[in-house]
């Protein structure tokens, strides 16, 4: 019953995954190999580079540690929006995208080792920003989906054994906690949940506690646990986003930490310099003119 | 080991979970001054008064109890603990003894076991030196590769690291 459910879904969008007429030789479409013949029951499955995560560094699976499968949920995601490029950028990403597009028969190559069945073809449907769009048998993708994400989920539980530290009564893990300094107790406790609710017992209950001297220490040891985007400014002690459209954001919405009258009339202004936030910059080089200002009219004097 | 020497007051260990290999009882004769480094078993052997010195030992593995009993040996004649050295004058000395350190440079299922060992059996300087030793191997490491030195998995969802950086205000995104 479920599947003759699925197959009627799959096959009232199946006309969906045809390319429009209106799009044939725009965009990705011209580069493409030849699109699959759509077939009841075809759905696209998508492979996209992920950010290197934990998770997958330590699956012990068959999986390459840096894609993930994405299956469509709605329709609408069906059939990517695409732009029309003009020439000349087109030109310019020529070369980047030869490399995807090498990037994408490897990891066909990758696929039909997986999927070791003569009958089914792939077909690199879409290739841009690291996106790729695979053609596949709706069974077999059900099984690919199996193969790839049930199987080493469930293996995992099984196989892997808990971590002996966790294991250990709380007690001991409290004991454990109070021979490390305090950036160590803050590193352990974010290994993961069951060490993070045993730093809640320290100190009498309140936690892992810190004072201002030890934040900058803290911080720059947290640098491999932020994300890849963040980036630590030395001067006010935090982490923000590097982009430089943060900033402007910031600036625009009136959100900005300092009174140079000068920051922000170019864009180099929203980058970080060194180890400090654009705001910590502007404001310590808007208080070194004005200073100067005032010895200058001093000497005037 | 302890068979190896002349034992004056022998106390017989009996590990319920024998050691891998041939299990002999010999092995498991300790002086009475090296079991008694363990608060549980002095306890006990004092209950039971001189004449039985026959210990049945739950819960430790014959192998770990052998390893327990090395440390025992060596330090039996170590000064008692006042037993009031929980203060913050002790907190962050991660200094142990040579001795114990090579003692201690066993894999981490053993290093384990032990501290279970020594919280079980009540030896308060060998869970210290325990715990010291698994301190000295997360000092300095930042989350992920403590996870990788003890396996841990990341249960932590995206989002929910996002929420620990806001509440501590670590971040601003």
């Amino acid at each position: 019953m479920a599947t003759a459910t699925v197959i009627s879904q799959v096959m009232s969008i199946s006309n969906l995954l045809t390319v429009p007429e209106d799009r044939k030789g725009i965009g990705a479409f011209t580069r493409m190999p030849p699109l699959a013949p759509v077939e009841e029951g075809g759905v696209y499955m998508t492979i996209r580079k992920r950010r290197l995560d934990s998770w997958f560094v330590e699956w012990d699976c068959h999986f390459p540690n840096d894609l993930e499968i994405i299956l469509p949920e709605g329709p609408g995601e069906w059939l990517p929006e695409l732009e029309t490029p003009e020439q000349e950028q087109e030109q310019q990403q020529q070369e980047e995208r030869n490399n995807a597009e090498k990037k994408a028969a490897e990891w066909m190559e990758w696929l039909k080792m997986m999927v070791p069945d003569p009958n089914l073809q792939w077909y690199v449907t879409e290739n841009r920003d690291e996106v790729y769009r695979f053609y596949v048998n709706y069974q077999i993708t059900n099984s690919l989906w199996n193969e790839f994400n049930y199987h080493p989920i469930l293996r995992r539980q099984q196989q892997s054994e808990p971590s002996l530290l966790i294991s250990l009564p709380l007690e001991i893990q409290v004991k454990i906690f109070t021979n490390l300094s305090t950036p160590d107790q803050i590193c352990l406790g974010l290994t993961c949940k069951a060490l993070a609710n045993t730093s809640q017992h320290l100190n009498d209950g309140e936690g892992v506690l810190y004072d201002s001297s030890e934040r900058l220490q803290i911080l720059y040891r947290l640098e491999s646990w932020m994300t890849d985007e963040l980036r630590l400014c030395m001067a006010c002690g935090m982490y923000f986003p590097d982009s430089p459209g943060f900033w402007e954001e910031r600036k625009r919405s009136g959100r900005c930490r300092t009174r140079s009258m000068v920051y922000g009339r170019v864009y180099e202004d929203f980058e970080f310099q060194d180890q400090s936030c654009p705001e910590c910059v502007a404001a310590t080089v808007w208080g070194n003119v004005a200073i100067s200002h005032m010895g200058m009219q001093m000497a005037v004097r | 080991m302890a068979t190896s020497k002349q034992i004056k007051d022998p106390v017989k260990l009996i590990p319920t979970i024998p050691p891998s290999g041939e299990f002999d009882i010999a092995n498991f004769t300790f002086e009475r001054k090296a079991v008694e480094r363990s608060i549980l078993l002095k306890n006990m052997l004092e209950d039971l008064g001189g004449t039985n010195t026959e210990i049945p030992i739950p819960n430790v593995k014959g192998d770990v109890l052998l390893k327990v009993m090395d440390w025992c040996d060596h330090h039996m004649n170590d000064p008692p603990t006042t037993g009031d050295e929980d203060n913050d004058s002790r907190r962050k000395t991660t200094d142990i003894e040579e001795w114990d350190q090579n003692f201690l440079q066993v894999d981490q299922e053993m290093l384990f076991e032990i501290i279970l060992a020594a919280n079980y059996l009540d030896i308060k300087a060998l869970l210290d030196i325990g715990c010291k030793t698994v301190a000295n191997m997360i000092k300095g490491k930042s989350p992920e590769e403590i996870r990788k030195t003890f396996n841990i998995q990341n249960d932590f969802t995206p989002e929910e690291e996002a929420q620990i950086r806001a509440e501590n205000e670590w971040a601003e995104e």
